[in-house]
């Protein structure tokens, strides 16, 4: 009754392999944000501001990133005429490489802010900790864009408020720092920049994960929250 | 959890027909032991284009068929359930299935183009009811206008219809079933066999004409269905799997079965 293929198997389409390399290259541009966050943050931690510099130089291929993919998502869309979970899968990765521009940003910004190197100082524990958890988290965001998976989309959002709550620690650690003056204000002054730019690094990794959901899912986060029976896994 | 708000979320977006034209209720088709029809409920909207889109042999130009009484040309097709217009039992038993194709009008896959003028062609259906007082020039010229063709044939009325290009002819047909003025125009895979201009013609016609009356387009063209379509109702092995918004079923469909057909991984 049917002509090519019944349904339930899930056949091969040619759609499917600009699917894969869709997906692929927003991987791509994802591990050069976090190589970008993750080497700022190194330089800042290290007062390296030959590592700085080589990150703030990341940013031009951060942009054509963005660029090209937002190029081959439209393409994507014109050819297919998608529809469904690849329509919304296209659409996105469309803001999704938005996330990822900003995080990569973030790491410039970051890298910016060890330019030059502020006065050594005794470090904030509690920097490199939220660093690492902002990093995991936008590395957990794209695992679940990868994998479309929902769930794992959603558990990313728990990791939210820990990293808040560093980053409120950090700023009222660094606040009593600078009342103490001296030579400390101007890198406290700066850790406090960092922690709200890693700080909204992690908000961004919760942006991915709120497209992953839409994309696998066609349901806004509060609608999978509130209704896991109603939502396809 | 508030489960007030557990239970807002968990309802399905409306798909609700308010006061539709046409009402089916649990209709069923058969050819002898085969079943070409089952079960399907359906609430056709009024002023508004209903696109049927399925893979072949699911039934969508058979519910397409019932809706006009067409279905009862072919003998051998057994019928069961309702079909209502406004309220109305089209295949009461007192009713003439002739008045019924004139409020429910038809163009089909091929054009069916007589062998006469342009003029003719279009007057066709209003000689079979002679009125005194109807201007049947000021009526052909009214349909020709609706059907996007008056600014292309106006001077040519009295030129043989056949010698109009494939999509100008569909685009007659169309203008001949408006002409006795239905207020349910059906149509079954009426671009099939044209070009893309006559395509997108056609597309803009319906696309104004939707504004006017109920239009029912069965389409094996999924990317058609979603550009002019407001409602949109999937046929899958004789059942009506999923109808709804045509933006809410191109996006989030509720049912796999759609998700898979509209995504081409069958059909």
């Amino acid at each position: 009754m049917t002509v090519g293929g019944t349904p339930g198997e899930s056949p091969a389409r040619p759609i499917d392999q600009e699917i894969r390399a869709l997906k692929g290259r927003v991987l791509e541009m994802g591990a050069w944000a976090l190589g970008m966050v993750e080497d700022g943050t190194r330089a800042f931690r290290t007062r390296d501001s030959n590592l700085a510099e080589e990150v703030v130089r990341r940013d031009v291929r951060l942009d054509l990133f963005d660029v090209e993919i937002e190029q081959e998502a439209v393409r994507f869309l014109i050819r297919r005429q998608p529809a469904a979970r690849d329509v919304r899968l296209a659409t996105s990765i469309l803001k999704i490489i938005t996330y990822l521009d900003r995080i990569g940003r973030y790491g410039y910004d970051v890298a910016r802010a060890t330019d030059p190197p502020p006065p050594p100082l005794e470090e904030n524990p509690d920097l490199p900790v939220m660093a690492e958890r902002a990093t995991a988290m936008v590395r957990a965001a794209l695992d679940a864009f990868d994998a479309q998976d929902p769930r794992r989309a959603a558990r990313i959002y728990e990791e939210d408020e820990p990293v808040d709550e560093l980053h409120r620690k950090i700023l009222s650690d660094e606040i009593r720092r600078m009342t103490a003056g001296g030579a400390e204000v101007e890198t406290a002054a700066r850790r406090l920049m960092v922690s709200r730019y890693l700080e909204r690094v992690a908000d961004n990794a919760c942006k991915i994960a709120e497209k992953t959901i839409y994309s696998a899912t066609g349901h806004r986060r509060s609608e999978f929250l509130h209704d896991g029976k109603h939502v396809r896994l | 959890m508030n489960p007030t708000l557990l239970e807002g979320a968990a309802a399905p977006k409306s798909t609700a027909v308010p006061d539709p034209v046409i009402t089916v209720e649990d209709l069923g088709v058969t050819a002898g032991s085969q079943i070409l029809l089952r079960g399907v409920n359906v609430r056709v909207p009024d002023r508004a284009l209903s696109a049927v889109i399925g893979p072949s042999g699911c039934g969508k130009t058979t519910f397409l068929r019932c809706l006009n009484r067409m279905v009862e040309l072919t003998p051998e097709l057994r019928r069961t359930g309702s079909v209502r217009y406004r309220g109305e039992d089209i295949y009461a038993p007192d009713i003439d299935p002739a008045r019924v194709r004139r409020r429910i009008g038809m163009v089909f896959q091929r054009s069916t183009v007589f062998p006469t003028s342009i003029f003719e062609n279009v007057a066709f259906g209003l000689r079979l009811e002679p009125d005194a007082t109807m201007d049947i020039g000021a009526r052909v010229e009214a349909s020709l206008r609706r059907a996007g063709l008056w600014s292309e044939i106006r001077d040519d009325l009295d030129r043989p219809a056949l010698s109009l290009s494939g999509g100008q002819q569909q685009r007659l047909c169309i203008a001949r079933a408006l002409a006795v003025e239905p207020r349910v125009l059906l149509l079954d895979e009426p671009t099939s066999s044209l070009d893309p201009v006559g395509t997108r013609k056609v597309e803009e016609m319906l696309s104004a004409l939707r504004n006017e009356i109920a239009i029912v387009l069965v389409s094996h063209n999924i990317a058609q269905a979603a550009r002019i379509s407001d409602r949109t109702l999937f046929f899958y092995e004789g059942r009506l799997i999923e109808e709804g918004p045509t933006p809410q079923l191109f996006e989030s469909p509720r049912e796999r079965l759609t998700e898979e057909y509209i995504t081409g991984r069958f059909g």
